[in-house]
Parts: structure tokens; sequence; C-alpha cells
């Protein structure tokens, strides 16, 4: 004998806060909708991508689309950091993470910046960011939760609230940062489309040290739950809305020719060189870096060793366009460029 | 730091993007979009007092 029951609401008759079930059976994957899936708002949160190199030095993107801001005094390096396989400090077994680490006789203050497209995301919502991190000496850092109403015109002021200090130990721990965003009712955007909500920590790194982050996660509701591991592709395809390359290592750290990082184009024109689509569409027109097959940016290589400066760009989200060329004899290319449209 | 920003021409018209050089040499191309970071970069600059210019 079977039997079904349906019905619209369950609540606790007293208080109305809530029902706990000791035990749920879930069968044929029924259980469907938010929190089961592509919960976590955070690209690249387990620093699995890194299209621009594995090293930085000062202020830049580093890690696909997670930036830092070098201040105070010395030298700031990001690094690629691998995790020993098997380890157990850090759930999923996570290949990457991400290391900001200070010169000796610098001064504190370095931020790292995670942002989202869009100040609705999580408008009016009760999130919680999840993360690990340890550091090489004890150390603090400050978590900031930003909405920010964009540019241009006459945009809101941003909102900001700083949030507890978190204290970082040498060992991993997991730390989670539990936010209700305000509502965005009444808000005025601005009108260049480049509106966000930000996630940033400024990081009492002492002279000499070193912190580490791993498995950044950021969903609704107040309870963080297991980190979600996405597939590789999905996550580069991800990321790619905001930046990508044709090559395999950056630029600056090639010797010798490297013809073979572009993507070969056959010309008529001896003043036009074609272009070809983005892997995925831009979320804006990007700012495109174009280089020779030995490293030298503004300029295009060609048939041989030569090597010639462009003189223009055309294109859109979508596609490189043409680039313009002073004019050369030969009728092949090697497009290696990086497209960048980060917030 | 931006050394120069140039505008781009294709034949006699004018482009939508710009060509900017920074102290360590990096050649980049703008689009004239308020949305793109190193736009807002440029006019930041400008406001400082420093001019777009015409290539050679």
């Amino acid at each position: 004998m079977t039997s079904e029951l349906k019905v619209d609401t369950i609540s606790e008759k007293t208080t109305a806060s809530g029902v706990t079930i000791d035990g749920v059976e879930l069968k044929d994957g029924s259980v469907k909708g938010n929190g089961t899936g592509r919960k976590n708002y955070i690209i690249n949160g387990n620093f699995d991508i890194w299209q621009r190199g594995t090293s930085f030095t000062g202020t830049k993107y580093t890690a696909d689309r997670w930036y830092v801001i070098a201040s105070g005094t010395g030298t700031t390096t990001t690094s690629q950091q691998s995790f020993t396989l098997g380890q157990t400090d850090v759930l999923s077994e996570p290949k990457y993470y991400l290391r900001i680490a200070k010169s000796s006789g610098a001064t504190s203050g370095d931020y790292l910046s995670s942002k989202n497209e869009s100040v609705r995301t999580f408008a009016g919502q009760a999130t919680v960011v999840s993360f690990y991190a340890k550091a090489s000496a004890a150390t603090t850092l400050t978590p900031t939760i930003r909405q920010n109403f964009g540019t241009g015109g006459s945009p809101s002021s941003v909102n900001d609230a700083v949030k507890s200090d978190i204290s970082v130990t040498t060992s991993w721990q997991k730390f989670t940062i539990t936010h209700t965003f305000d509502s965005i009712s009444g808000k005025t955007l601005g009108t260049a489309n480049d509106d966000h909500i930000e996630l940033f920590f400024n990081i009492q790194n002492a002279a000499g040290d070193s912190v580490d982050f791993a498995q950044f996660q950021w969903e609704k509701g107040s309870v963080a739950t297991d980190f979600e591991v996405r597939p590789i592709g999905e996550e580069l395809t991800l990321c790619q809305r905001y930046f990508e390359v044709t090559y395999d290592t950056p630029p600056s750290t090639w010797s010798g020719d490297h013809y073979y990082d572009g993507v070969m184009q056959v010309y008529g024109s001896s003043n036009y060189i074609p272009g070809q689509r983005f892997s995925v569409k831009k979320r804006t027109s990007p700012t495109l870096t174009f280089y020779s097959k030995t490293g030298t940016s503004g300029q295009i290589s060609y048939n041989g060793s030569s090597a010639t400066s462009v003189s223009g760009y055309d294109g859109n989200a979508h596609h490189i366009n043409r680039l313009v060329i002073g004019g050369t004899s030969s009728t092949n290319a090697f497009l290696i460029y990086e497209a960048d449209a980060e917030l | 730091m931006i050394s120069t920003v140039i505008k781009q021409y294709d034949e006699d018209i004018e482009m939508d993007y710009l060509t900017v050089e920074y102290d360590d040499g990096l050649v980049i191309f703008v689009p004239k979009d308020e949305a793109n970071r190193h736009y807002k970069e440029v006019l930041a600059w400008v406001a400082e007092g420093n001019e777009i210019g015409e290539p050679e």
C-alpha cells in the first residue's frame, strides 16, 4: 500500500520559525531548483583557471576573476600554489590555491577582490561566503561586501558593509561570512552598464609573510554548504566572458618563436588582417592586446620572421573584426591576443 | 602608468578604439566604451590634463 501527501507549505505551528526533519530520503533526483546546483556565485572560486599566468607582482588581475591591489610599501607577489595530492585540510581535493606574499621590509595593506556582474545579484537576500585561509604567520583579514551601482550618469553611491575581522592562523581553516544585502529599490544605476557586487579583503600581511586562500563560495541562505566543484571546461567558459587568450603561457615568459600560440589568418589585402570570433561573447567590448610571435605587444607576426605594428583595430563583444596594418607583401599572419572585459 | 593615447584611423575614418601605451612599453587597444575598465583609466588620465594624440 502506498500513499501520497501533497501540501503547499510546511511550517511550525507556534512560531513558524522552521521545521526540523530528522531524515529525508531522496529518490530519482527529485529535488530540483536553487541550492542543488549552480549555487556558487563566485567564478573561479576554486582557483582552477589561471589564463594570465601563475605569478604576478603588483596591482593586477591574477587568477581569473581575482584582482589584487598592492598597497603599503614593498613588493606584493601573487602566485599559484599546488595542494599536495590527498591532503585533507581542504575538502574535495582542490588542485590550487592563491598566495599573496609581501617582501621583507614592506608594510601591509594589500587587497584581494572578486566582483560579480550586476548589483541585482543577491539584492535583498541573505547570503553566506565560505572560504579557507592560512598564513605564514597569524594575521587578520577585514572583509567588505559592496553594492556598486556603476558609473556614468548619476548612479547611487556605493553601499559598503564592513564585516567582522577574521583571524587567520598558520593552519588551513574554513571561515564563513554571513551578509544580508540591502534592497536596491529606489536606487539609480549608472549608464555605463558596469554595476556589480564585490567581495574584498584588506589583508594585514606583514613584511616577509604570506596569506593563502582556497575554495571561495558565495551562496544564498545563511548556512554554508559543501563547496560546489564545477567541471574545468565550464569554469573556463564562465571566466572567458571576462577574459580570454590564445596562448598557453603568457608572452612575458616566452623565449623563442611562439607562432603556434596564435591563430593563423590568411588575408588577401596587404592592409587588413581578418579577425575571428571570441570563444565566448564578452561582458562588453574588450580591450585587445596583440603580440608578435616573440612576445612584443602592439605587433603581429606574419610569414617568415617579420612583425609589423598594428595601427588600428575594430571589433565588438562578439569578435575581432579586423586589424589595420601598415601593409606587407605577406598573406599569412598569426593572431596572438588577449581580450579583456573585466569589471 | 599610461604614457600615450593615440586615436586610430582606417584611411581617413576615425575608429572606435584607441591605442594606449604604458610606461613599461605595453601597447593595448581600448574601445571607447565606458563599461571598459581601461577606457575609464583613459578618461581619468585625460581628466588629469593629458591629451589624446593623433597618429604620426
